[in-house]
């Protein structure tokens, strides 16, 4: 498997982990239809990428579902790139792809994980028009009819920030941040910029066809939660601002 | 015999470390097969990363759960899900997507019979514009369309400048393949309104008979509006067999309802945002027999109502029941008669609230009550974090025959808890 396989592996994966095989498996296993593959039964020596609470799953085992399990079964210490197909008493798992652990692959995935976690954050930056560090001085609500209003409206809010650097782009004379201040829980975790919030802003034209008349067009928009970040994550941002060439 | 009360905490033991607010839950049962139980939560997918969206379904009858990545799209919003009667494919109507506004959101109805988690469930039907998708499904008994599914999504649209209650339907949802299925919209508010609210609760009766319930904001007061159609939804025009006394189809139940304002945050009780409740069920003997439930806020409390119609929906003589400081109000009646009323009521001083997930049952409209706390936790633990809805509103509640107890015992209760755990 070459890096760029790893890399599409652990982009497509949704739980990675270095395993073993379970040769003697006795344990209840679903019926699966015999196109989907045959029953791997595994145990996870360690979790190398997954969903928080599934981190703790070291130890446990978990049956995996693949096409090649000939092959897998030869493998003495598997890194397998997988599905979650059922989280219950069992951990059902579809094999995507799976590749021996040794010391140099187990170095490219590692570094493709960390990739992979990082592209979130740097893709937004990718995307940012204007990345400033700044403080909200100030926060209004935007008229909108309430009339008109749902549970999951974002409840717009515009914050007036005082860049003190820019990061990326220019730098306008005014800068009016449009944010959602709905406690919706899709808007829950979105950044909510009242003073004196103070931090990293990741800053995107707002879109015409998304925000009320009365905001100007000059305004920005942030509304990802990773629009915002503390001021001690200023180095990874401008690492990844700097890789990108956007400066 | 007595009643038996089985409380589970449906996430899965290998994620039981988790600390999401897995709020607004939502079950359903398959009434062909009551081992089976699907159920929506806003819960993460088990996958990183993951495109999709999770289902919580048991295949023995909720004793334990495993989640699956059912839904094929994220992240979702409002999702309900419900079982045909016969053959045992799962419906769901589901909001999802990133859009900021209710315009740019997606609306489905979506499909299942595959709960192995190696599918997502096909799409039926797609719109945008739209609140509060809550679903009810049925097949149709005998006749000559015997053994179609029919499905019935109550919204909110927001695409009309009245945004008004709105059924979509389809009349053979479980056609073959999954693209041939239509559906069709239909506004069910016929008066001149400011607007409609959220919630539009379906109910359908085996003979085909189909009641709506919602509230329409009429200034300065709300009314709790009720229509029905008595053959499937396909009576032209649909959903107007109800014609009330200023000549509008849908009758008045209630005309001097109000309602916190403004949505989305006019009310909190007990860290609960409060936007109004309805619920609504027919008894499944007698389609003339049907029971709601609505929420109105007057003189500073909020208070839960329980009325009952004996001829179709036509007159309300009566209010069986009142709770105050409850929302999330649900209904079923079971095949004697039994009614079920599920409520969730922020019980105590402030400093020691208590929400108490409570079930009622009456065989007498409410004179005499057999009544079960079924959970009983802090308003404020897990703590409030700003992120709304603490509990949901999308509670709801079957009754069904269980196969073990079919021979011995009429029904079986299955409730859906809209439970946080963590």
């Amino acid at each position: 498997m070459d890096t760029q396989e790893i890399r599409r592996s652990v982009a497509a994966a949704g739980f990675i982990f270095r395993g073993s095989i379970l040769h003697h498996w006795t344990g209840e296993t679903p019926a699966m239809p015999p196109e989907a593959g045959e029953i791997v039964a595994t145990r996870i020596e360690e979790v190398l990428r997954s969903t928080p609470v599934l981190r703790s799953l070291s130890g446990q085992q978990a049956l995996v579902v693949s096409r090649h399990a000939g092959a897998l079964r030869q493998l003495k210490s598997p890194i397998l790139f997988t599905a979650v197909v059922s989280l219950g008493r069992q951990l059902l798992l579809r094999d995507l792809a799976h590749v021996e652990a040794g010391d140099e692959t187990t170095r490219q995935v590692a570094e493709a994980i960390r990739e992979a976690d990082e592209r979130p954050l740097r893709e937004r930056i990718a995307g940012a028009d204007l990345i400033v560090a700044g403080d909200v001085i100030e926060s209004r609500e935007v008229e909108q009819p309430t009339l008109r209003r749902s549970e999951h409206d974002p409840v717009w809010w515009i914050a007036r920030v005082n860049a003190t650097d820019v990061l990326k782009g220019r730098r306008p004379r005014e800068i009016e941040v449009l944010f959602a201040n709905s406690k919706d829980h899709v808007w829950a975790r979105s950044p909510k910029l009242h003073p004196p919030a103070s931090g990293i802003l990741l800053l995107s034209r707002v879109k015409a066809d998304e925000v009320p008349r009365e905001v100007p067009r000059t305004a920005y928009h942030a509304t990802d939660p990773l629009d915002f970040h503390p001021h001690d994550r200023r180095g990874d941002i401008e690492r990844h601002i700097g890789a990108g060439g956007s400066r | 015999m007595p009643d038996v009360t089985t409380v589970v905490n449906i996430i899965p033991n290998q994620s039981s470390g988790e600390t999401n607010q897995d709020s607004e839950a939502n079950l359903a049962v398959n009434p062909a097969n009551t081992l089976e139980m699907a159920a929506t939560t806003f819960t993460p997918s088990p996958n990183v990363g993951s495109s999709n969206s999770p289902v919580f379904f048991s295949n023995d009858g909720g004793l334990t759960w495993a989640l699956k990545d059912l839904i094929g799209a994220r992240p979702v919003r409002d999702q309900t899900l419900r079982f045909a009667t016969q053959g045992g494919m799962l419906y769901g109507g589901v909001l999802w997507g990133t859009g900021s506004v209710i315009a740019n959101i997606n609306f489905d109805i979506l499909r299942t019979n595959d709960f192995s988690g190696a599918t997502t469930m096909a799409v039926l039907a797609q719109r945008k514009n739209d609140d509060q998708p809550f679903i009810e499904a049925a097949t149709v008994p005998s006749g000559p369309n015997a053994g179609k599914d029919r499905v019935y999504v109550g919204s909110n649209d927001h695409a009309p400048a009245n945004i008004p209650a709105t059924v979509d339907l389809s009349l053979d949802a479980g056609a073959t393949p999954a693209s041939s299925v239509t559906t069709q919209t239909i506004v069910v508010e016929g008066r001149t309104v400011q607007r409609d609210w959220p919630q539009t609760r379906p109910a359908v009766h085996p003979n085909g008979t189909v009641y709506a319930l919602f509230y329409s904001d009429i200034s300065p007061a709300w009314d709790v509006v009720i229509v029905r159609d008595d053959n499937w939804g396909s009576s032209s025009p649909p959903l107007q067999a109800l014609i009330d006394s200023d000549g509008n189809p849908g009758i008045r139940i209630n005309s001097n309802v109000n309602l916190p304002t403004p949505i989305p945050n006019g009310l909190y009780i007990g860290n609960q945002r409060i936007n109004g409740d309805v619920a609504i069920a027919v008894d499944p003997n007698n389609s003339a027999t049907v029971y709601v439930c609505w929420g109105d806020f007057q003189g500073g409390t909020y208070t839960l109502y329980v009325g009952k119609s004996t001829d179709s929906g036509n007159t309300w003589p009566r209010i069986l029941r009142t709770i105050d400081n409850a929302t999330n109000p649900a209904l079923a009646v079971n095949s004697v008669g039994r009614v079920g009323f599920l409520y969730q009521l922020a019980a105590g001083p402030t400093t020691n609230q208590k929400w108490q997930t409570t079930l009622e049952l009456t065989t007498d409209d409410f004179a005499s009550i057999t009544s079960y706390v079924l959970a009983n936790t802090p308003t404020g633990s897990p703590p409030y974090t700003d992120n709304d809805p603490y509990l949901g509103d999308y509670l709801s509640m079957m009754a069904l025959v269980s196969p073990s107890m079919a021979s011995s015992r009429p029904i079986t209760r299955r409730t859906s808890l809209t439970s946080r755990t963590a």
